[in-house]
């Protein structure tokens, strides 16, 4: 968890901590009922924890931490060539997906917009770019189940 | 509130209020726990494909055609009201306009013709093939405005516009060139030329970004 939360910041230490207080705060209510599957719960922290930073960097006005090569190859035990071999698989990926798919998540996660910003931006109504966002990611995770070697 | 709000909650987008709801609803669905399961590790995915394309570029949306547009409407009106005065502006926008859509309407496989041989230009080559087979090579030349390059790209999987992007050691990004890669796998190299704003010894690499967002190739610079 830790380890997630030190990655999510980009190596901040202090930051982490926070963020992995206010995960378990803000998750103890529902943890209860999270844990009837295998994984589940890890992988709902793990959303809470993402969401958490997202926030923070937001009212910082901050954009998104570029994680440096030292973090993501401790974290991931990766070097630099597969780093950017697996980045190639999910751009190539990327290219698959329907137009409409693509500016989904261009548009909102890769732009740090939220679904209603996003909605505004592109004249479309908020539940639109919701189902896009959904069809994108499933879409991508089914290209990305094809090609071997990613996750 | 409805099941395919799990994308969008497992990438943090939602609104708090939206994202406290489909928690609510999270808590009781089987469906979309599966869901939030499968999809976890999707952020993580796409935090890579950022990590990849560096800093990032003023992007050239709409606003930038727009301004374009009012760029050249002003100048024609300028041109109208005070012709000699603004001669010099004119003359650019008549020079490069019909070189523009002559270079567009003549496509690729024609412009052949124009190509400058491999040995003309002088100085360091670089090259790469990328995972998914697309071939890059660039020629570096240093110049008293930065560093002067061509570049051929071929086996692309086109149609897409596509910004030939260079990135310094200090993670600038800028611009060499903007290109138009036709429909089709590129059996012949496209050949274009740019510039960079940096000596050759502060550039890092090359991309190839379409923008329809992502990279086709990277070229190290050592």
């Amino acid at each position: 968890m830790f380890a997630t939360a030190l990655r999510l910041t980009g190596n901040d230490r202090q930051w982490a901590e926070d963020v992995v207080q206010e995960t378990l705060f803000r998750a103890w209510r529902n943890a209860g009922k999270l844990d009837r599957q295998p994984g589940l719960l890890q992988a709902w922290l793990l959303t809470v924890a993402r969401r958490i930073v997202i926030d923070t960097r937001r009212s910082r006005g901050a954009r998104p931490t570029e994680v440096g090569p030292l973090a993501m190859d401790v974290a991931a035990g990766h070097n630099e060539e597969e780093r950017m071999l697996s980045a190639l698989v999910v751009s190539e990926a990327l290219s698959q997906l329907t137009p409409e798919h693509r500016e989904a998540l261009q548009q909102t996660y890769l732009q740090d917009r939220t679904v209603n910003e996003a909605a505004e931006y592109l004249g479309i109504s908020p539940g639109t770019v919701k189902s896009r966002v959904y069809y994108a990611l499933r879409a991508l995770r089914r290209v990305l189940g094809e090609s071997e070697g990613i996750r | 509130m409805s099941h395919s709000d799990v994308g969008a909650y497992v990438l943090g987008i939602l609104d708090d209020r939206d994202s406290a709801q489909f928690e609510n609803h999270l808590i009781d669905c089987l469906r979309c726990q599966r869901e939030l399961q499968d999809l976890s590790a999707m952020p993580d995915v796409l935090d890579g494909v950022r990590l990849v394309n560096g800093p990032p570029l003023p992007t050239p949306g709409a606003l930038v055609l727009q301004h374009t547009l009012a760029d050249i409407s002003v100048a024609r009106r300028k041109r109208t009201r005070t012709l000699w005065a603004s001669g010099i502006a004119a003359a650019a926008l008549i020079v490069l306009l019909p070189l523009g859509t002559a270079g567009l309407m003549k496509g690729p496989a024609q412009s052949d013709g124009n190509k400058v041989p491999t040995e003309l230009v002088r100085g360091e080559t670089v090259e790469a093939t990328s995972p998914i087979g697309a071939k890059g090579k660039v020629v570096l030349e240093p110049t008293n405005y930065g560093t002067r390059l061509t570049g051929w790209f071929s086996n692309m999987n086109g149609p897409a516009t596509c910004q030939w992007v260079v990135i310094s050691k200090k993670n600038e990004a800028q611009v060499a060139a903007t290109m138009y890669v036709p429909p089709g796998k590129t059996d012949v190299p496209l050949e274009i030329h740019g510039a960079a704003p940096f000596p050759k010894s502060d550039i890092a690499r090359f991309e190839l970004r379409p923008m329809t967002g992502g990279s086709w190739i990277t070229i190290p610079v050592s």
